[in-house]
């Protein structure tokens, strides 16, 4: 279980490295559809922090059993 | 009352509380160095969560932030995308790191790396390299703490006593309560900057333009460049892919390589507390998008600021807000400032102490001169950061500058640091070297920079060297003592 998890987490933050920095970054890199009111590039920045949240939350739970 | 008068008066007030706090902490740790250096291993979370924050967002990202989106539009996402990256990997790291160090007594990264290395010169080094990196970076606060103090109050605070005053009350309470200062005034500290940032984030672009997406509308109208990656240098250029890209894998691996951060490892109370301190982290970095929506804003202000980094104060000083606002920002620049300049002051001078002055001296001192020591060095330390601040704004030196080439330094210890616990092979002989390598290639680098490839950051080409440095000398010899590492290890993965 830990180890799955370990591993679905390391490769949740390869994805955000590959997908914040170019070339990965380039489908992303536009300012429509904007996300409350802000550009889609800063909105999908924006989602990759508050995912860690998530994806920290997990790791959290799983290793403080 | 004036407005300037207000402003000081709320500068006071803050200033004020900020002393008591610190003060008042000094009560809740042991005389002891490891009191005074790591808060007896007692820190929890509430005060592990602001300290990290609070420290590793210093003035260079409260102005430094709204002055780059300002300037150079969505190159400043750069900034959102390292800290939580950077932050990642000592999920892992942070209590591998606190199991030896409890086990060891370690009270800094430098001397972590001694033991595990079994090499004086590796802490002597490491040390010397984290300590000449601290300085420009305190320096830098100072020179923060007092600008922006002599712009708020329409230049009757002169610079050089702003940054005084701010840093005399930083080094009473570093002096008296040494961490745990740190600790509790970066509590007080980080509210102060999350509120005030959120605050004016959200009303500056709405009382401005009738709201955040209108604003960014607008802007899209004018300069559709400014929007997307990598926006632009800081002449007006477009910037390059390679060079945004690479400067958010730089800041990501030397992010927590900062001494002064990484040796709260070692403050922290047990391995739950830093995992929920970094469960907790992207709340505090989340603060960024407010900075960045201020500098954004500027972008259609009607005037302009000398430089791109005050652009905030600017903001604030001619959009008609009241006093108290103004007073408060100020506060929240100063907390900013105050809160990463303590926690440099306090982990340089007990760097500089434990890992080089000890070492290389060879003195037995016991655990009061030890402390008597750091606090002189903290002094010191502070002293050689005004003069190189007042130095800079005399001569004209760029302290961003000088901070970039400390960076690029400072990322030079992450090899040492993860081959430590993730090898067996890895000698002292090795990490030495490589960071000698990995220093020298990246400072060459700054000064030619038109020698890297692709716009490609100079800390990654060093990292690059440094690494090969590190295996090929590694290869070549050996570790004295195997078991010693072996058990180190294992002692560093217990519980995980």
């Amino acid at each position: 279980m830990k180890r799955t998890v370990n591993r679905l987490a390391g490769a949740f933050f390869v994805l955000m490295t590959v997908s914040v920095t170019f070339p990965g970054l380039t489908p992303f890199n536009r300012i429509h559809p904007m996300v409350f009111g802000l550009p889609f590039v800063l909105a999908f920045f924006l989602g990759w922090i508050l995912a860690s949240l998530f994806v920290f939350y997990i790791l959290y739970r799983v290793h403080s059993r | 009352m004036t407005q300037w008068h207000v402003v000081v008066a709320i500068v006071a007030i803050y200033l004020a509380v900020n002393l008591a706090v610190g003060l008042g902490a000094g009560r809740r740790s042991s005389d002891t160095v490891a009191g005074y250096v790591a808060g007896d291993r007692g820190f929890g979370t509430l005060v592990m969560y602001f300290v990290t924050g609070a420290t590793s967002f210093s003035a260079f990202a409260f102005l430094g932030g709204p002055g780059w989106s300002y300037a150079r539009g969505a190159a400043a996402f750069y900034i959102f995308a390292y800290g939580v990256l950077g932050m990642a990997p000592f999920f892992a790291l942070g209590p591998w790191a606190a199991r030896v160090g409890r086990r060891y007594d370690y009270l800094t990264q430098a001397s972590m790396l001694a033991h595990r290395y079994q090499s004086d010169a590796v802490a002597v080094t490491a040390g010397i390299v984290s300590v000449i990196a601290i300085i420009p970076y305190i320096a830098l606060q100072m020179q923060g703490a007092g600008i922006v103090l002599n712009q708020v109050t329409g230049q009757h605070i002169p610079i050089w006593l702003g940054s005084a005053v701010a840093y005399g009350v930083v080094l009473v309470y570093v002096w008296r309560s040494g961490v745990v200062g740190v600790g509790w005034t970066n509590v007080f500290q980080g509210v102060f900057m999350i509120v005030i940032a959120w605050a004016l984030g959200l009303y500056i672009p709405h009382a401005l333009y009738g709201g955040v997406g209108e604003m960014f509308s607008r802007i899209e109208a004018v300069r559709p460049d400014m929007l997307t990656a990598p926006g632009l240098t800081a002449t007006g250029d477009p910037w390059t892919p390679g060079a945004f890209s690479s400067a958010i894998l730089v800041s990501a691996i030397g992010f927590m390589m900062w001494p002064h951060l990484f040796m709260k490892a070692f403050a922290a109370r047990d391995d739950r507390t830093i995992r929920r301190t970094i469960v907790l982290f992207p709340t505090f970095q989340a603060f960024l998008l407010p900075l960045f929506l201020v500098g954004f804003a500027g972008i259609l202000y009607p005037s302009a600021p000398e430089q791109a980094d005050a652009i905030m104060p600017h903001i604030i000083l001619t959009s008609g807000l009241p006093a108290v606002v103004v007073g408060l920002f100020c506060a929240g620049a100063l907390a900013a400032s105050m809160s990463t300049g303590d926690a440099l002051v306090h982990g340089g001078a007990s760097i500089a102490v434990e890992d080089v002055y000890r070492r290389a001296s060879g003195r037995e001192m016991n655990q009061y001169t030890r402390r008597a020591v750091i606090r002189w060095g903290a002094v010191a330390l502070g002293v050689l950061g005004y003069g190189v601040a007042l130095l800079s704004l005399r001569t004209g030196w760029s302290l961003v500058g000088l901070l970039l080439m400390a960076y690029g330094a400072i990322v030079q210890l992450a090899p040492a640091v993860y081959l430590a616990f993730l090898t067996r092979w890895t000698t002292a002989a090795g990490v030495v070297s490589g960071l000698i390598v990995g220093t020298v290639v990246t400072t060459v680098l700054i000064l030619n920079p038109d020698i890297r490839p692709f716009g490609i950051h100079e800390g990654i080409i060093g990292l690059m060297a440094n690494l090969a440095t590190v295996v090929a000398v590694s290869l070549v010899t050996r570790t004295p003592d195997r078991d010693h590492v072996t058990q180190w290890i294992a002692l560093s993965r217990q519980g995980d």
